[in-house]
């Protein structure tokens, strides 16, 4: 798990990507160590001191783990438990379709300017 | 300050209890004694698992993903032998037959038990005469075991049936929800079924107010009007591992991997 995830953040380090995690973790002090352990740099909610049963994780009816959401640059919820090269897959897709959709925008604004 | 009036009369009340029903106690201290039983047979499975587990012969059908090897070894075990505890639970069943403690014995075999007769003649028993009882509702909270023990028609049909003779709050809705989630996660309900399925759910929120299924419920509505591909992901507002606080929608404009995980 850890290292897919790292080798992604790693990948797209540069692009407009961002890994976030909701970390069901009760205790947070042991967890600390294990973030440094396996390199873990990317930015997680904490789910809080129940654990599995926390705030966030209850709401979104999380019941099992590792579970995953994919969105787009506009927070649309578009593939939902892709793992490993799906999920790649999916991300590289999305951010396609980002960079085509500013360029899109760009020369838009372009033929606008030269009317 | 606690007052030691209370607990004097605590212990009054446990013993006047205790002594208008000797038999209710006997039947929970045979209860709890079964469950210790059960309990010393898992944890010397699970040591006979760790055992074979640490053979050279496992770990190497194990590097060479030699599923039918690995088989072959797990069978070779002395496995937990569910089968004669549901004979003794039944036994115990038997002997406390009518009274309001059989429906302990007869909840952990509809619930734990491999022996699918037996599991049916254990729902009958419960439907029969604990429709009220604390036990039944226990059974129901477990989860799907009527739905896996039943073809799905069955299953709805007693699930309709508990709920509608039930007149324990807890029973009924759990009856309601199981028999919601049947249908929601058929793939070849109707439109009839979904709309069931949602009438279903209000009226079992409605009577669960305030306890755990209520929270269920609600986060499987959430999931279910919020939460599905093509919608806008809902914010989620926290702190983050070292107590900065932030937002989902703080990444608005990046593609986001959005990953519920543990270290575990």
């Amino acid at each position: 798990m850890y290292p897919h995830e790292r080798s992604l953040v790693k990948r797209l380090a540069d692009k407009p990507f961002a890994l976030i995690g909701v970390n069901s973790d009760p205790d947070k002090e042991a967890l600390a160590a294990r973030l440094k352990e396996e390199n873990i740099t990317w930015r997680s909610f904490w789910n809080g001191p129940k654990g599995t049963g926390g705030p966030i994780s209850t709401k979104w009816n999380v019941r099992a783990w590792p579970t995953i959401y994919i969105l787009d640059h506009k927070g649309i919820i578009r593939a939902k438990n892709k793992r490993g090269e799906a999920m790649d897959e999916v991300v590289d897709r999305l951010l396609a379709e980002l960079e085509r959709e500013r360029a899109g925008a760009g020369e838009a604004k372009d033929d606008q300017g030269g009317r | 300050m606690r007052s030691p009036f209370c607990e004097v009369a605590v212990l009054l009340l446990a013993g006047g209890l205790a002594a208008q029903d000797p038999g209710a106690n006997a039947a929970r201290e045979e209860y709890a004694a079964l469950m210790a039983d059960l309990k010393a047979a898992q944890k010397a499975f699970q040591e006979r698992l760790k055992a074979l587990q640490a053979t050279e012969e496992f770990q190497q059908a194990q590097k060479a993903r030699d599923t039918g090897k690995l088989r072959a070894l797990l069978d070779g075990i002395e496995q937990l032998d569910l089968q004669s505890f549901t004979g003794r639970f039944e036994a115990a069943a038997e002997k406390y037959s009518g009274t309001p403690e059989e429906a302990m014995f007869l909840a952990w075999i509809a619930q734990s038990s491999p022996d699918r007769d037996a599991v049916h003649r254990a729902v009958d028993a419960l439907m029969e005469r604990h429709l009220d009882s604390e036990h039944f509702a226990g059974f129901l909270e477990q989860g799907f075991a009527i739905a896996r023990h039943y073809p799905a028609p069955d299953a709805r049909a007693k699930l309709q049936q508990i709920a509608e003779r039930s007149r324990h709050a807890a029973v009924r809705a759990h009856a309601m929800y199981l028999e919601a989630m049947m249908l929601q996660r058929d793939r070849n309900a109707s439109a009839d079924d979904k709309e069931r399925a949602e009438a279903l759910l209000t009226e079992a929120l409605q009577l669960a107010e305030g306890t755990q299924l209520a929270d269920a419920i609600r986060a499987s509505q959430f999931e279910r009007e919020r939460l599905q591909i093509g919608m806008e992901a809902p914010d989620i507002v926290g702190e983050d591992l070292d107590g900065v606080p932030f937002k989902l929608s703080d990444y608005r404009g990046k593609v986001v991997v959005l990953d519920f995980w543990g270290d575990w």
